[in-house]
């Protein structure tokens, strides 16, 4: 195991920090709780580090944070629901543009990981297949947790209205 | 007509797959598609709104915190003490492997990294292809080609093609033959349509090949190996070009990780080897530079600009080479005319094309000299738009459909198709 020095623990905190903060910050609603989300993560990859083991770091990054998220959420976790396959028309988020602020709360109200994917998706711009790999799923299901939280995000909205 | 779902259309907005064919020419998919657009867009701002730290980041609890974590780990591994790691889910060591790594692992021969790529899909073609060229022969790559064949053949819209090049069994002895030759004799010992995709094809590449009774697939997979080239149908016919202009850049260049301290002491070390007069001293130096991938092109290009004239030419070849090249976009795989919304008249049209049969001859010919057989040959009206350039061609085919031969003359050339007013329209594609 090669364990970084405290240079490159700079380096590596400086280039991603931020990144793995907003996404922290996404994921728990909470600026303190996010601070320490990224601070456990870069203490972690700072330990484990493998100078040639890992292909991209940013996406290493993002998986402790993401795993970590989950760890915190994982006593209310629950299941999460399935579209009833009956999908509202899509205009029923474009009729609320007026509103972002219930369009933030229905995407703050998605169960962890389908938020998890939507934040890398839509503010990370990563690709499914890098999605897949942080939140150790098939691509397929990345596609299909995104369907369901659209979906999902669509209902509560049209309830609303 | 058959309209894009609702889950398709959101894919394609999306990213996660092609745009529907049939939407450019539907209206309700069109505005669908563009109010899909718009919900992206507003949820990119509504969720947009946490954007950086609302602190600097601060260094010194991260670095206590990982001397601690360095000492007991030092301890872990000096004293050899069995400890549980600090979270199994969570250890970094035990993550799944990228698709990358999967890939890499399938061309050393291992069947389970081999299985777990094919239940990814044809989505991972391109990244498959990529990695086969780059490794050449290896234990894995008689599997690995297999695999790309699979995915192909899953891709495409006729498998026939596909069938026959895994049946028909060629015996060739050839040296030093060009391409273009090279082609033509597939295409005649087998009977099936084959062409080179020109525009896409630089460079002179010289077959040697001699196998006996092979099948055309095993055949194509090593020429397209040796010659860093692909196969795919396209236009109805076995299409042989690059990579790129048979599927497009990758959607994402691979990140570059930086290298640690001692990757770049090593680093300096090695481009200080290409100023030795051994011929096996530099080629060593330059394998080793090369692996350690685009992370060294800074330190390349400071060296290329140096004062050691030796070491400047070495940088200078292995920034060109660490350098991603920029190409020319995929070839689209349909003409425009497929997705458009025909009259009848025009779709009478389009009907004729796609079933009449021809065979084409040409060789160095004209755009507008095949047009004019084409308009002599099924007696309907052909523009070419104003500003096309009509480079020379050749075009061989046997038993095509027109509408294919058509795609084939336009599609590889930057053209595209369309029928308008009763008429054929030859027109630059849209960039």
């Amino acid at each position: 195991m090669n364990v970084a020095t405290p240079p490159d623990a700079k380096l590596l905190v400086e280039r991603h920090y931020a990144a793995v903060w907003s996404l922290a910050r996404k994921l728990t609603r909470d600026d303190a709780t996010a601070s320490d989300v990224a601070q456990e993560t870069f203490a972690r990859a700072l330990a484990h580090i493998d100078e040639d083991g890992i292909h991209s770091v940013a996406s290493w990054l993002f998986k402790i944070a993401t795993n970590l998220v989950r760890d915190q959420h994982r006593r209310r976790w629950r299941e999460e629901p399935r579209s009833d396959g009956v999908e509202p028309p899509c205009e029923s988020i474009l009729e609320k543009n007026e509103d972002l602020a219930r369009v933030r709360r229905a995407l703050d109200e998605l169960p962890t990981e389908s938020r998890a994917a939507m934040v890398l998706h839509l503010q990370e711009g990563l690709t499914v297949p890098e999605i897949a790999f942080i939140l150790d799923i098939t691509d397929h299901a990345v596609r299909n947790k995104i369907h369901r939280a659209l979906s999902r995000v669509r209902s509560q909205l049209s309830e609303e209205s | 007509m058959t309209h894009a779902t609702l889950r398709e259309l959101t894919d394609a907005v999306h990213g996660f797959s092609p745009r529907p064919d049939h939407v450019p020419g539907c209206g309700p998919c069109g505005d669908l598609e563009s109010r899909l657009e718009q919900e992206l867009a507003l949820l990119r701002r509504a969720d947009g709104r946490v954007a950086r730290a609302p602190r600097r980041a601060s260094f010194a609890p991260v670095a206590f915190a990982a001397a601690v974590l360095v000492a007991i780990t030092v301890a872990i591994v000096l004293y050899r003490v069995e400890t549980p790691a600090i979270n199994g889910a969570q250890d970094p060591k035990k993550e799944p492997p990228t698709v990358e790594k999967l890939i890499q692992a399938a061309l050393g021969g291992d069947a389970d990294a081999l299985k777990a790529l094919r239940a990814k899909g044809p989505a991972i073609l391109r990244l498959l292809v990529d990695a086969r060229l780059a490794a050449g022969e290896t234990k894995g790559s008689g599997d690995v080609s297999d695999l790309v064949f699979e995915f192909k053949k899953a891709a495409a819209a006729d498998s026939e093609l596909f069938a026959k090049l895994d049946a028909i069994q060629v015996t060739v002895d050839m040296s030093k033959a060009p391409l273009g030759e090279t082609i033509d004799y597939f295409r005649e010992v087998s009977g099936l349509n084959m062409a080179i995709d020109e525009e896409g094809i630089t460079g002179d590449h010289e077959i040697t090949i001699n196998l006996n009774g092979a099948t055309l697939r095993r055949i194509f997979d090593l020429l397209c190996l040796n010659e860093k080239l692909e196969y795919d149908l396209r236009c109805g016919v076995l299409l042989i070009s690059t990579p790129e202009r048979l599927w497009g850049k990758p959607k994402a260049e691979p990140a570059v990780v930086p290298l640690t301290e001692n990757q770049v002491k090593a680093a300096r070390e090695w481009i200080a080897v290409l100023a030795k007069e051994s011929p096996e001293e530099r080629a060593k130096a330059c394998t080793e530079l090369l692996k350690l991938g685009r992370a060294v092109v800074p330190l390349l290009a400071e060296a290329a600009n140096g004062k050691d004239k030796a070491i400047a030419a070495h940088c200078k070849d292995l920034v060109d080479r660490l350098t991603p090249k920029l190409v020319a976009g995929a070839i689209p795989r349909e003409g425009t005319w497929r997705s458009q919304k025909l009259a009848k008249a025009d779709a009478e049209i389009f009907t004729k094309l796609t079933t009449m049969k021809i065979d084409l001859q040409f060789k160095d010919a004209n755009l507008s000299d095949i047009i004019g057989f084409l308009r002599d040959f099924t007696g309907l009206n052909f523009v070419i738009e104003e500003g096309v350039e009509k480079t020379a061609s050749v075009l061989k085919t046997k038993d095509l459909s027109a509408a294919h031969a058509i795609e084939l003359l336009t599609l590889t050339h930057g053209l595209d198709v369309k029928i308008e007013g009763g008429v054929v329209v030859i027109f630059t594609q849209k960039k």
